[in-house]
């Protein structure tokens, strides 16, 4: 059975060592082929990319086209790649704009996660809109290959959805015209503003960075189970059971990018507590929360525990640096100034602060510094 | 009046009158004062006035002189000179002595006796003694007479306006005061003396000294007698009756020797060793020498050789930081000119020299010919290293006691001993009990060296040796400028101590020369080393960037075949080719990450815990491969250093823990455990990197951090340079360096119960206010 969608990965490799990078995603997936080619000069690859386009509905690209390899020198693809990946990106974003091509998924891996590939995925190096994802080449081939396919295919199916028809809100985000009511007007808008002024790949990448993957109307697995309170190590099977019951009732959000990335209504959450306690879900310590759905649905869950130094079980949100549960209140806000309103603030627990590995991971709002400073100057003294 | 006075006036009637006959001819007529003008202009210094009259005794054949300076501490204090030379008659008194510029130094330039090459320069010693003090008394007796002459000279009378010969000096006959031999008293001294200067007379003199030639234990046996061609000065000083010696030549030259060797046969053939160094503290007695060339595991004794001692003074010049016992760097710098003329293994038989062995240029024992590269064990390992041991590092004599002639004969030519076997084994004896000597030595100075290599790569060290040779020049060549200027007005005592003072920062800068010279030929060896390292870390940088890409296509391609393979046995083998790949993933992300760091050149407070826990990460594979029970105990938080390079930690973790693997492989513990301890106190951060291997013997405690120790077997000559770095034993040596540069301390300590090795580094902490600094 052919398969629905088809990436071309240009990289700088020898033929057998790139069809043998992408070869496990290919086996895996019954949706998605990767087809790989040489790069080539930019005089022929900025032509030829557009004829390309008729076979392809993504393109991946290796980060360090201009450093050729030693595997394919030698080999009969002598020429020399004289373009970075970022340039054949704006190539390809700004025809696309024009509507000479279409617009197409890009994604860029790099096999090296050095710092500066690190800052070009923080999007502090290019335009903010060039690439769809930005990923360590053994991550998306390898690593977390399950997850790059879905994605790579979800990515591919929205490009081409959104470019096929008229944008209709309701059915993207999958709510009802109730439902829509119940979001923040502000998200809303911004929405259909772009949906209707920009591009494609605009709309996309809104849709990634300001929703799907940030929480706010959305929340993330981790999160639904640190507002109910569950460690979900150690509950085990029990934490499935949850989570189906939670599918079921549709808490689950359906909408696009949905396939490549699995998340929960925030508010649908909020709802369906209401219908099995009504104790308030927020104010309610981890403990409690997890004895009313063990008492309601009969599952042995596993309440998860307070992270060093943190004082409340009212778990809300997850620790930046611990992954762990956390309530906000003792937590240290991080990250810039700029959010949109109706996402959350990302906090970081004051342990994973002082035990952070990679200094550069996250930084402490200076407005939260001197709180920490001092909460901190505690720690060390009864240490 | 009396006859001789009337004698004297007729005198100088007759040559006035001898003038006025011959009226074509006139004679100088000398003025008493000359003897002043000549004293201070021939001596010039009061040490060098000295010196030349004790020149004087060695041209007098005296073997043994003693100059003491009386309550000489200030002015007008007394100093004697006494020698057994050959002494003077009445006649000789007075034609040598009495008459200027005698010229018996140029008609006998060989002293009668022993032959000696004359060491005065012609006629100075007599004014000497006027440059010196007042008066002078000269008592001198010769073997044949019963009696001594004494003469008593007042410089004082020798003014200005009187005629030279009109000067009159007491001249008697005295009791003789011993055999033969001259005393000077020099009376109402000029200068002042200090031991500093008494010193310098005897270095002034030393190059004519002969070593003692009677060994100690022939001594004690009564063996052999003193040779008399021996030249021996003693310097002393009396104060208030009281004596103490200032300088001989034991206590001046050969008692700062690096090592006295001191060696024997017996009456049976038996031959033994001794060692003796005070700056090493060693003092190994009677180590036996086997006149075998084969087997040295059993000493046999020599079948002809017998009653032979010897004893050496050895020397290793420019390594003044080898000697602890107290002689300077002008001490040996004088040493080393000695040894120019005076170095090497003399014989003598029966109490008398046999040329040419030991003179300069003769290498009768093979000691030039022979390689100085020494090799030896220490501490199981091997050590090969140059350590000088040429005739010029010697000072001594061989002594033959052969009273009845039958083991050696003089050749008819008394050029030296007629080859036989004796002379043979005699070579063999001396050659082989010097080398074992020095090779009792040379771990010490192996050890010394390497202490010195450590301190002198220290570039502070380098740089505060720059800057002072700097300034000493500036110094210097401002007093020249100086002295130009003002060099009309100098008097001639001013210029010689002017000259003095050149020569002083002359020999200051030379020496500063030297030690810097030393210092760079070690740093030059070390970035020869560090240049071969830093092409493989290139190389290494190269390899891991190439690299990096493949185990996402061999895990691509292998997962791949995984999944369609039905077969369980293939898909084990598949599993663990995976799992490998996987392992040696993590390898390389950790080397990527570590030359990427590398490259960057920025220093950085450094948080421990940052560095120690990427680090277990990306060794967790090989120490779970290896069974090591690997633990971390991060004591409190904020454990920051000062700025460093991120990699530097990844090096010293890096080897601390490949040390620890190879000492837990050793051992062979039912349970490897490596424990990993950081935290700070008031000053410092610290790590201790603990294991229960086999631990660090108490000895080499020290040791580990030197360059190329390891206990770790050498790798074999086929070797690849790979295997060869990784047992080169540079590891700790290039961690000590690291953070020696940070003022840190690397050590090895006591391990706490459960471990036995414990290596502890400290480094500066960061300051709170750094920390903070580095959150806003």
């Amino acid at each position: 059975m052919p398969k629905t969608i088809t990436y071309l990965f240009l990289d700088d490799n020898d033929k057998a060592t790139r069809d043998g990078d992408v070869q496990l995603l290919n086996t895996i997936s019954t949706d998605v082929e990767i087809k790989t080619d040489y790069p080539l000069s930019w005089k022929q690859r900025s032509k030829s990319i557009f004829t390309d386009l008729d076979q392809y509905d993504g393109i991946i690209l290796d980060w360090e086209l201009t450093n050729q390899s030693e595997a394919a020198k030698g080999s009969d693809e002598v020429e020399d790649v004289d373009f970075s990946a970022e340039s054949l990106a704006e190539h390809l974003r700004v025809n696309a704009a024009k509507k000479i091509v279409k617009d197409v998924p890009i994604i860029i891996c790099s096999a090296d996660n050095n710092r500066t590939f690190s800052n070009l995925k923080n999007r502090e190096l290019t335009s903010r809109d060039l690439f769809d994802l930005t990923c360590i080449k053994n991550d998306l081939f390898v690593k977390h290959v399950k997850n790059s396919e879905r994605q790579l295919f979800d990515l591919a199916t929205v490009y081409k959805q959104l470019q096929s028809k008229t944008f209709d809100l309701k059915e993207v985000l999958d709510i009802s015209a109730d439902e829509l009511g119940l979001l923040d007007i502000r998200f809303i808008d911004t929405l259909e503003n772009i949906a209707t002024t920009n591009t494609t790949h605009d709309l996309v990448y809104f849709l990634l960075q300001e929703f799907i993957q940030k929480e706010g109307l959305l929340i993330n697995e981790a999160v639904v189970a640190a507002r109910l309170g569950i460690d979900i190590e150690k509950s085990g099977t029990s934490w499935n059971e949850i989570k189906k019951l939670l599918i079921d009732e549709k808490v689950d959000y359906k909408g696009f990018l949905s396939i490549g990335w699995s998340n929960y209504w925030a508010y649908k959450l909020i709802d369906w507590w209401k219908n099995i306690s009504n104790q308030d879900l927020r104010t309610t310590g981890a403990s409690v929360r997890v004895q009313i759905l063990n008492d309601k649905f009969g599952t042995t869950l596993v309440p998860a525990e307070r992270i060093r130094f943190c004082s409340s079980e009212e778990f809300w949100t997850i620790c930046k640096g611990t992954k762990r549960p956390l309530d906000p209140i003792n937590g240290f806000m991080i990250g810039d100034y700029t959010s949109n309103p109706w996402l959350e603030v990302e906090y970081v627990s004051a342990y994973a602060e002082l035990e952070k590995e990679d200094a550069n991971a996250w930084r402490i709002s200076a407005i939260e510094r001197e709180r920490f400073d001092k909460f901190k100057a505690k720690i060390l003294k009864n240490e | 009046m009396s006859t001789k006075e009337e004698l004297l006036k007729l005198r100088d009637e007759i040559n006035q009158q001898l003038a006025e006959l011959n009226n074509n001819s006139v004679a100088f007529t000398v003025d008493a004062n000359i003897i002043n003008r000549l004293g201070k202009e021939l001596i010039g210094r009061a040490e060098t006035g000295v010196s030349e009259l004790i020149k004087n005794t060695y041209d007098a054949d005296a073997t043994f002189v003693t100059v003491d300076f009386v309550d000489s501490n200030l002015t007008g204090g007394t100093l004697i000179i006494d020698d057994d030379g050959h002494g003077m008659t009445k006649e000789n008194l007075v034609k040598g002595f009495m008459t200027l510029s005698s010229t018996s130094k140029i008609h006998e330039p060989i002293s009668p006796r022993f032959r000696r090459q004359r060491a005065g320069r012609k006629g100075i010693g007599r004014f000497a003694t006027q440059f010196l003090g007042e008066k002078l008394v000269v008592i001198t007796q010769v073997e044949s007479e019963e009696f001594a002459t004494k003469i008593t000279i007042d410089w004082n009378s020798y003014e200005m306006d009187k005629e030279l010969s009109s000067i009159e000096n007491h001249i008697e006959i005295v009791a003789k005061q011993k055999k033969k031999g001259t005393t000077l008293y020099i009376e109402q001294l000029r200068h002042s003396w200090t031991d500093a200067q008494i010193r310098r007379v005897f270095r002034y003199i030393s190059d004519l000294l002969q070593p003692t030639f009677l060994s100690n234990r022939s001594n004690e046996l009564n063996l052999a007698k003193q040779g008399d061609e021996s030249f021996l000065v003693e310097c002393y000083r009396t104060e208030n009756g009281l004596r103490t010696i200032i300088a001989d030549i034991n206590k001046l030259l050969y008692e700062k020797c690096l090592a006295e060797i001191d060696g024997y046969v017996t009456e049976e053939g038996d031959a033994y060793v001794k060692v003796k160094s005070t700056s090493f503290q060693l003092n190994d007695a009677d180590l036996e020498i086997s006149s075998s060339k084969l087997n040295n595991d059993i000493a046999l004794p020599y079948p002809v050789l017998r009653n032979v001692n010897f004893k050496v003074y050895y020397f290793i010049y420019d390594r003044y930081e080898y000697y602890q016992n107290g002689i300077t760097k002008q001490e040996l710098g004088r040493v080393e000119s000695l040894a120019a003329e005076q170095s090497g293994i003399r014989v003598y038989r029966n109490g008398f020299r046999v040329l040419p062995y030991g003179e300069v240029g003769d290498d009768w024992l093979k000691l030039d010919r022979q390689t100085s590269r020494m090799q030896f064990e220490l501490n199981e390992s091997t050590v090969s290293f140059n350590i000088p041991y040429t005739n010029k590092n010697f000072f001594g004599f061989v002594e033959l006691i052969d009273n009845e002639g039958l083991l050696f004969e003089e050749t008819a030519s008394r050029e030296g001993l007629i080859e036989n076997q004796a002379l043979e084994e005699l070579r063999d004896f001396v050659r082989k009990a010097v080398t074992a000597g020095v090779r009792r030595i040379a771990p010490f100075i192996y050890n010394e060296k390497q202490k010195r290599d450590q301190k002198k790569t220290e570039a502070k060290t380098l740089k505060a040796k720059v800057e002072g040779l700097q300034a000493k020049i500036e110094e210097f060549t401002n007093e020249d400028q100086q002295e130009d200027d003002d060099d009309d007005h100098d008097t001639n005592s001013n210029s010689q101590q002017h000259q003095n003072h050149k020569d002083k920062k002359k020999e200051e800068i030379k020496g500063l020369l030297s030690e810097l010279n030393s210092d760079l030929k070690v740093i030059l060896d070390e970035i020869a080393m560090l240049r071969i390292l830093a092409t493989l870390g290139i190389t290494i940088g190269e390899f891991t960037h190439e690299i990096i890409q493949f185990p996402i296509f061999f895990n691509s391609k292998l997962q791949s075949l995984f999944i369609t393979e039905a077969d369980p046995k293939k898909r084990e083998d598949l599993e663990q080719v995976i799992d490998k790949v996987n392992h040696l993933d993590t390898y390389t992300s950790y080397f990527n990450d570590a030359v990427s760091r590398n490259s960057k050149r920025e220093l950085e407070f450094i948080e421990l815990r940052r560095v120690i826990r990427p680090f277990l990460a990306s060794t967790k594979w090989d120490f779970e491969h290896e069974g090591i029970n690997v633990q971390e105990e991060i004591r409190g938080y904020e454990i920051y250093t000062i700025q460093m390079h991120p990699s530097e930690w990844h090096s010293i973790l890096l080897n601390l823990y490949t040390n620890s693997k190879k000492a837990l492989r050793r051992a062979k513990p039912p349970i490897k455990k490596i424990r990993i301890i950081a935290g700070k106190d008031d000053r410092n951060v610290y790590l201790e990197f603990l294991d229960n291997g086999d631990g660090i013997p108490e000895e080499n405690k020290d040791r580990v951090f030197d360059a190329f120790f390891t206990t770790s077997s050498p790798a074999g000559i086929n070797a690849s340079l790979n295997e060869q770095l990784i047992g080169s034993g540079l590891g700790l040596k290039i961690l000590k360096d690291i953070i020696a540069e940070y003022n840190g301390n690397i050590f090895v300590a006591n391990p706490p119960e459960g471990y036995n090795t414990c290596i502890r580094i400290e480094i500066p902490k960061a300051t709170d206010e750094q920390i903070k600094s580095l959150q806003n």
